[in-house]
């Protein structure tokens, strides 16, 4: 190595001596970051539901202190006989065709489909409103009720088997009720 | 007494996270993050998904606390317009730029940072969320915090020139260390155990052993992909029960035990190369992605180490042409 290139190595190694404040600083984001993960990890305070006694350390679930997350997926065990619902969402146009509906159909994803599914569930026609009216602004035609249906597809251990369709739920649509209501998509 | 303690501790402290460590491998991990992060940004956390969520209905809005946090000058509740996303968008993206070739490293990687935090939290503000960004933003902010902008960077060009120095020796890169450098790594590094345990915790706290009864993990490659009959992978590791029992087991030790490597460094050598197949395998079935992991697996690669073996292997061979 040349005198020079020696030289610039001792500066380079030198030029970045910390001050104390700058070690306590840093010391500082490292305490942070490992006590907020492991506060995320060890859900101290996000204990489960059913331990009522510990109800009130109930304050910070995921995603609250985000990026600092538990990782809770796949925690369920599974055994032969578990069914995992498949949820079919049809529409009946005003000239009673049925057309399936799915995420795209409301710009969402499959879990910010889910909620709207569920609002369909829970027969919150309101809530149901603002989803429907999207979807006529978008397709150009209105629905007048929602049908759910649930396919199961069934684990046996082996493999997957679909099990029988059934109907769960039925939401007429009243178009006299909207009132004020504002589709607030924007 | 009680201050020789205090003492001590202090003297483990600076010794554990702030021994000296090489900068390239600092840049090095930040080129990688920086560059996927970027590429997710244009692609996954693009304009039009931001369009989508700005369009949805203010009753599923429900703002994280970074984000609401990030927005506190505006007002608590505040809904930013996707004209604001747009702006910040395009002010991230070029922030991140700068950040990859190294240009006002710090600084660039300060605004990427929020930047990307910004827009991850606002996606996930509407009641979804997802897990694999989030130890990215967080080594993202890390390396903002130290000089991974040192070495491989613009700023050291600049800085060679201005010194009249010969502007680049990728030789000498690895002999270029701070006891800054180890910090950002080495906490990734505890991130990553702590996460993994998290998964395993979940794991058994909530199955217990029946997690590992083989129909668990069974279920889970056959329910990941649309049509599982069509695919090869789940199939093929599903069909036979003793594999995906012990690929059950497999995958809790992993998790439950990763922290090992914060003891054993050199378990590493183990560690990465099963996670790198455990995340493949994932993807490949349709499971949850995790690919930010693979790739922030750079933190615990030597990079230094790497730069001097090739040195090596290429002045052997120079020798050896020469001799021939």
């Amino acid at each position: 190595m040349s005198k020079s290139q020696e030289g610039y190595k001792a500066s380079m190694n030198n030029s970045d001596k910390p001050t104390s404040k700058s070690y306590l600083l840093i010391s500082l984001v490292i305490v942070f970051f490992l006590v907020l993960q492991s506060v995320a990890t060890s859900r101290i305070l996000c204990p489960p539901r059913n331990v009522t006694a510990l109800a009130p350390l109930r304050v910070c679930c995921s995603p609250a202190m985000y990026p600092f997350l538990d990782y809770p997926m796949y925690m369920k065990a599974h055994y032969p006989g578990d069914q995992m619902p498949r949820i079919r969402v049809y529409g009946i146009q005003e000239d009673s065709t049925r057309v399936r509906i799915q995420s795209q159909d409301l710009n969402l994803n499959k879990w910010l489909f889910g909620k709207f599914t569920d609002a369909v569930l829970n027969g919150e026609t309101e809530k149901v409103k603002i989803y429907t009216d999207f979807y006529s602004r978008k397709h150009g035609t209105n629905l007048v009720a929602l049908t759910i249906e649930i396919e199961p597809l069934i684990f046996t251990g082996q493999e997957l088997k679909s099990g029988q369709a059934q109907v769960v739920k039925e939401l007429s649509l009243n178009q006299a009720g909207i009132g004020d209501e504002i589709s607030v998509y924007r | 007494m009680k201050s020789a303690f205090i003492d001590k501790m202090v003297e483990w402290w600076q010794r554990y996270w702030f021994s000296p460590g090489a900068l390239v491998n600092l840049a090095i991990v930040r080129i990688l993050a920086v560059g996927y992060q970027l590429w997710y940004l244009l692609t996954f956390n693009n304009l039009a998904l931001l369009a989508e969520r700005a369009s949805l209905p203010d009753n599923l809005y429900a703002p994280v606390l970074a984000l609401r946090i990030m927005l506190l000058p505006f007002g608590s509740g505040y809904r930013p317009s996707f004209e604001l996303l747009e702006v910040v968008f395009w002010i991230t993206v070029a922030a991140g730029g700068l950040a990859l070739v190294g240009f006002r490293t710090n600084l660039s990687l300060v605004v990427f940072t929020i930047g990307a935090l910004f827009i991850q939290t606002f996606v996930y503000s509407f009641g979804d969320f997802h897990h694999p960004e989030a130890i990215l933003i967080m080594a993202l902010a890390l390396l903002a915090l130290s000089p991974s902008g040192e070495v491989l960077s613009v700023d050291h060009w600049l800085r060679q020139r201005r010194r009249g120095r010969r502007a680049f020796d990728v030789w000498d890169l690895s002999n270029q260390t701070s006891v800054l450098a180890t910090w950002p790594l080495l906490l990734t590094q505890w991130l990553f155990s702590l996460i993994y345990f998290s998964a395993a915790l979940s794991k058994v706290l909530n199955s217990g052993l029946d997690w590992m009864n083989g129909y668990t993990l069974r279920y889970y490659m056959l329910t990941a992909t649309p049509t599982p009959a069509d695919d090869w992978l789940p199939m093929l590791l599903g069909q036979n029960f003793l594999v995906v029992t012990l690929l059950s087991w497999a995958v809790i030790l992993f998790e439950g035990t990763f922290f090992l490597v914060l003891i054993f460094p050199r378990l590493a050598w183990i560690y990465v190369p099963i996670g790198i197949g455990m995340h493949a395998s994932i993807q490949l079935m349709g499971m949850a992605p995790f690919p930010q992991y693979m790739l922030l697996y750079s933190v615990f690669v030597p990079w230094d180490d790497v730069i001097k073996w090739t040195q090596t292997r290429v002045k052997l061979t120079a020798v050896n042409s020469a001799k021939a």
